[in-house]
């Protein structure tokens, strides 16, 4: 984990004063609320539907067990005892008052934690694999790269006030875990010839309204100059993109308007100027930041790992909880562990201060203090002995977190939708809810198998909607809320944006529809491995259509 | 009273204290030599340098957020003031023109910062290369008066403001000298 040295803390403590006096300002009226609004959007703060809304940062989804308490005080002290985990990796307190938003942030700078550019057109909080330094798949460690980002991003002079905010996203695994090619920029590391490490990186992807695969436009940038690479992107961003249009002012528009092979020649002009001026990062200070993010010390945990094959005989619930929410580790006596976020019928993403604080202490007792937010907005313990598994998941059953179901069709990503969102075309939690449970009992999810069901309560995207297999998009049709289902999206390498499958749905039918396009896949798959995403890229959507408007086939 | 004359009364601030404004932006058909200490626009100034046009030894261009400033790298030595014009402060081109003028082509007159901007970008602002701003809202005007300069005063990002003391630890980082 990254530690704060004085110099960042004095940054964060400062900057905690100046919010304090702008929310002072604000209180006692010599701000009007648009006034005040850059200047709370600087800080995570958002006015909703019933009150502000404070997201914190969790710099590329990564705690230590006194964060996550820290995390779950704020919750109880100031909010409603539970928190939001986003697809971001961060976190959002959906009722805190305004005016205790800067004790809120005093307390989490004692635990080298912010809510800098969680919101407003600047670079957003970077984010990464949730099971980076641990996962047996890569190629380097991606946060020590997310950290100096991070630094580099905060209150950045020139680029606070962007067309858009701005999103960038780092995989080191060969399997991306980032969704980096729907960023604004998405880089992968990747081995270069010279036997060091460097990025390809990708430009323009983006979700919203006109969702958009990011594009490769340089590969091999070297380590010591990626700075250098994100200055020249940004400043041709904060020049030439547009601002005529907020639809329009992302990234993803400037590549698509301007052509790649002219912005790639624009980027690589500003390139060769700002290379070797003042952004180069020396092979020192890489290593001294990467020190911070070692493996820690694994304890030998060989001899228990047979005791693991005994205990999931006994048991069939942990065996498939074993199965479903651990993931290869780079030393095979330890295995990485989701802590899943989605009980059947809950809220996707919830957990209540109680839920945080005791997943915090076995981060401590078993998981070598550390803890990753996912974007999939579950919670991960990177590193844990096999023999301490059974344990854990005792623990987790007591607090309703042992739920077996990671990667599987409830494990849905949802954003907050009508019940919280003032953008909010329709509700996406009661949805998730309701799907959640007519899938839920574990045969079933088993036998629907790997399944990503997203959903966003307006274009807007927030719910990853267009990167699920299966997609839910809340409409508004003259007042009435209604739902389309996209097929076919996927964010990881070989991403794909989801095509919408026909008219939408009032909510009192969707779950019957979500289920017919299950049941359609189900008898036309090959076997059962063949996973939803798999089947539906053989087959298209002809038979999903049959299946949800029998009568326009007819028509037709 | 025009809103151009309301610019020029407007004070100026620079090097943490209020100034008289000495410039004015040239008005109609107003010839640069008959004025003292015009700013042409960005248009204009470059139409005159190409012709080679006599224009008065001391006068400033207007920079807009569209206009590339590397037009006028060649230039640079002749010209007095830069004043860049922020139409609304959520425009941030200002901010990569004013560096890219200071760092890129070097320089070495006054950039001056002319709009909405707002209090809190003004430290941005000037670490970017920025030399004075002209002051044309009560609010920002208020603030400063009361002596506010809200920054936060350590920097994750070099730049070329000369201000910043580099930190031992990383190359990166920066402080204000106070
Ligand atoms: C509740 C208040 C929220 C509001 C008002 C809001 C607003 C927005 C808007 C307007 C966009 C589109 C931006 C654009 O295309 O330029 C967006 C995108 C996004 N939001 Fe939210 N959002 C909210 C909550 C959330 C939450 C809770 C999450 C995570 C669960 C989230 C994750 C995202 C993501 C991942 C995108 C990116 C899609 C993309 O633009 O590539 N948002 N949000
Ligand atoms: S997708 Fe729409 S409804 Fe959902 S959180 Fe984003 S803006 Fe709100």
């Amino acid at each position: 984990m990254y530690r704060y040295d004085e110099f960042d803390a004095a940054f964060v403590n400062q900057r905690v004063a100046q919010f304090r006096s702008q929310v002072e300002r604000r209180v006692s009226g010599e701000l009007t609320e648009d006034e005040f609004k850059p200047l709370r959007l600087m800080n995570g703060l958002y006015l909703q539907l019933h009150a502000y809304m404070l997201r914190v940062a969790i710099p590329y989804g990564s705690l230590d067990s006194r964060q996550l308490h820290r995390l779950a005080d704020v919750a109880t002290k100031y909010d409603r005892g539970y928190a939001h985990f986003t697809t971001r990796q961060n976190v959002q307190y959906n009722w805190p008052s305004l005016s205790d938003t800067p004790d809120i942030l005093q307390d989490l700078a004692e635990v080298d934690m912010h809510a800098i550019q969680t919101s407003g057109n600047c670079i957003r909080n970077v984010t990464t694999d949730h099971f980076a330094g641990a996962a047996h798949d890569e190629v380097a460690d991606p946060r020590v790269y997310a950290e100096i980002i991070r630094q580099w991003s905060s209150l950045h002079p020139e680029f606070s006030f962007l067309p858009r905010k701005f999103k960038i996203a780092i995989n080191g695994a060969k399997q991306d875990r980032a969704a980096i090619r729907v960023h604004d920029i998405g880089l992968q590391l990747v081995q270069l010839t010279d036997g060091g490490v460097g990025f390809d990186v990708y430009v323009g992807g983006g979700q919203g309204r006109t969702p958009m695969i990011a594009k490769l436009v340089a590969e091999g940038v070297a380590e010591q100059d990626i700075l250098s690479y994100l200055e020249a992107v940004l400043r041709v961003y904060n020049l030439y993109g547009r601002r005529d249009n907020k639809y329009k002012a992302r990234i993803k528009i400037l590549v698509h308007e301007t052509g790649l092979e002219q912005l790639k020649a624009d980027i690589e002009a500003e390139y060769a100027h700002v290379k070797s001026t003042f952004l180069d990062i020396p092979k020192e200070e890489i290593e001294r930041i990467d020190a911070y993010f070692a493996m820690p010390k694994l304890r030998d945990a060989s001899a228990g790992v047979a005791k693991l094959a005994e205990t999931r005989a006994r048991d069939a619930g942990f065996s498939q909880w074993v199965s479903q929410n651990t993931h290869g580790h780079k030393v095979s006596d330890h295995v990485s562990v989701t802590v899943s976020l989605k009980p059947v019928g809950g809220v996707p993403g919830d957990a209540t201060a109680e839920q945080m604080h005791l997943v915090a202490d076995l981060a401590s007792q078993y998981g070598y203090d550390e803890v990753r937010v996912s974007h999939a907005q579950n919670l991960v313990l990177p590193h844990v002995a096999k023999e301490d598994l059974y344990a854990i998941y005792q623990a987790l059953v007591t607090v309703d977190l042992a739920e077996a179901n990671v990667g599987l069709v409830t494990d849905i990503i949802a954003c907050p939708g009508l019940d919280y969102c003032a953008l909010a075309n329709a509700r996406s939690i009661p949805v998730a809810q309701d799907i959640s449970e007519r899938l839920g009992a574990i045969e079933r999810q088993k036998q629907i198998g790997d399944l990503k069901l997203n959903i966003s309560g307006c274009i807007n995207a927030c719910g990853h909607h267009h990167v699920g297999h299966i997609g839910i998009l809340g409409v508004d049709r003259k007042g009435e809320e209604l739902y389309q289902i996209t097929l076919g999206g996927s964010s990881d390498e070989n991403t794909s944006i989801g095509a919408i499958l026909g008219r939408g749905f009032p909510a009192a039918e969707l779950t019957d529809a979500i289920e017919a396009v299950i049941d359609t896949y189900i008898g036309l798959r090959l076997s059962d491995d063949e996973r939803f995403i798999d089947a539906y890229r053989r087959v298209g959507p002809k038979p999903f259509k049959e299946a949800l408007y029998p009568s326009d086939q007819k028509a037709a | 009273m025009t809103a151009k004359n309301n610019q020029h009364r407007a004070p100026l601030y620079k090097d943490r204290a209020f100034h008289e404004n000495k410039w004015q932006m040239l008005e109609g058909d107003q010839s640069p030599v008959d004025v003292d200490r015009p700013i042409l626009t960005f248009a204009e100034a470059i139409r005159l340098l190409e012709l080679r046009a006599n224009l008065p030894q001391c006068f400033g261009v207007s920079v807009e957020p569209g206009d590339d400033v590397e037009a006028l790298a060649p230039y640079l030595d002749g010209i007095a003031l830069i004043a860049i014009s922020f139409p609304a402060f959520s425009d941030g081109r200002g901010f990569s023109s004013a560096r890219l003028l200071k760092e890129r082509y070097g320089y070495k007159g006054e950039i001056r910062a002319v709009g909405h901007f707002i209090l809190d970008q003004m430290p941005f602002l000037e670490r970017c290369g920025v030399d004075s701003f002209l002051i044309t809202s009560d609010k920002v005007r208020a603030g400063l008066e009361r002596g506010e300069w809200p920054e936060v005063t350590n920097y994750y990002q070099p730049t070329a403001h000369e201000g910043d003391a580099p930190i031992a630890s990383r190359t990166w980082l920066r402080q204000r000298r106070s």
